[in-house]
């Protein structure tokens, strides 16, 4: 007995292709977001401090993430502003007011608006951050009466590791202003 | 990690406004040493808001301010205090002072070179053990990735020559048992 068979239909779908496998190098420009913090220290910057120092200490303390928020501090945006610092900021810009330094009582004036301030979503908008980070920076500047030493403050510690890192960042950033990889090096 | 004994602990922040009038106000204190001799007690004064001065006074001498410079450089705010280990206890602070950091100090008495050691820290995070070495004391603070280096832990290790700690990154914690300081609890007064 013969069997027969009958063709129900026939495939015409094309085969799918043999993967491609092969590593491709694909370029991002991570640079752009680089180029964006520049510009936004160049108009927010309420230091003496250099530009370019400033941009490598934004990428210590966030890696430019405006989001950036430790476990336990209330560090915020991208110069990681705590309470307190935004206190001092506050404490410092009422001190040059008045000519001394304020009474408990505008102390605690400038120290709840400072709160308050650092409560609100203000406070991880970048430029606004810059500016009070910068601030902040430069009272420990006119305390200390050096860069160094100012560093050595924010940092809470001496060994002067922190000023070293972002110096020699600020150093090589100057000749080559748009690159990532000088950051990214400052933190390996 | 093995886990030594937790002690209650205290966490101080708090404003109490009706201190400003009364004066220095003590905290907390902890039992040093692993005889039990030697005492460190917390003390506050001059509070604005929820900040306040903080000071240390050791075996009962006259108070010092926690940090040498002004005033401003010892005004804290969300402090936690706490006494930690089981055969030998440490004294740990961390709060957020003048620095952009949570800083913190760890102080332990050690008995059997005689000394105090004091470990000063300043990181993102609050510390997470301590370790009582023969050699002296260490603190590792776990790194959040955001920092000088990509290294898992930060360990604060006492230099008996130097007098003082030194920091170090690592991907290792320190090989000694580790005493765990635990989460702090807000209970103003408690005396340890």
């Amino acid at each position: 007995m013969s069997a027969t068979h009958k063709v129900i239909k026939k495939q015409t779908a094309k085969l799918t292709p043999k993967s491609d496998t092969t590593p491709v190098t694909v370029h991002v420009d991570d640079s752009a977001r680089l180029r964006e913090v520049r510009r936004l220290v160049r108009a927010n910057n309420r230091s003496t401090l250099d530009e370019n120092l400033v941009i490598c200490q934004i990428y210590m303390e966030s890696r430019f993430d405006s989001n950036a928020a430790p476990g336990g501090s209330t560090a915020k945006g991208l110069m990681q502003m705590t309470k307190g610092a935004v206190q001092q900021v506050y404490k410092y810009r009422a001190q040059r007011a008045l000519g001394h330094m304020p009474s408990d009582a505008q102390t605690h004036l400038v120290f709840a608006e400072a709160a308050t301030v650092h409560a609100s979503p203000q406070l991880i908008d970048d430029a606004t951050n810059i500016q009070l980070g910068t601030e902040y920076m430069q009272y420990w500047i006119d305390k200390a009466h050096s860069v160094d030493g100012a560093y050595k403050l924010y940092r809470g510690l001496s060994n002067g590791i922190y000023y070293q890192k972002i110096k020699a960042c600020a150093d090589m950033l100057r000749a080559d202003p748009d690159s990532m990889q000088l950051l990214r090096d400052m933190v390996k | 990690m093995k886990l030594a004994a937790l002690i209650p602990s205290v966490g101080i922040g708090l404003f109490c406004a009706s201190q400003a009038a009364i004066g220095m106000e003590a905290i907390t204190h902890c039992t040093l040493g692993s005889d039990g001799r030697h005492t460190l007690a917390l003390l506050r004064d001059h509070p604005i808001d929820s900040t306040a001065v903080y000071y240390l006074s050791k075996d009962g001498a006259t108070p010092v301010r926690l940090y040498p410079g002004d005033e401003d450089q010892s005004r804290g705010d969300e402090v936690q205090a706490t006494c930690v280990g089981s055969r030998e206890r440490a004294f740990v602070l961390s709060g957020e002072f003048a620095s952009d950091f949570l800083q913190g100090i760890a102080v332990r008495f050690n008995t059997m070179a005689n000394r105090w050691e004091r470990i000063d820290f300043a990181e993102r995070t609050r510390p997470a053990s301590v370790y009582f070495g023969s050699n002296g004391l260490a603190v590792l603070i776990p790194n959040t990735g955001r920092n000088e280096s990509p290294e898992r832990y930060i360990i604060y290790r006492y230099d008996a020559r130097a007098g003082r700690a030194e920091q170090t990154y690592s991907n290792r914690p320190p090989k000694l048992r580790a005493t765990r300081i635990p989460e702090y609890k807000v209970q103003p007064g408690n005396k340890q």
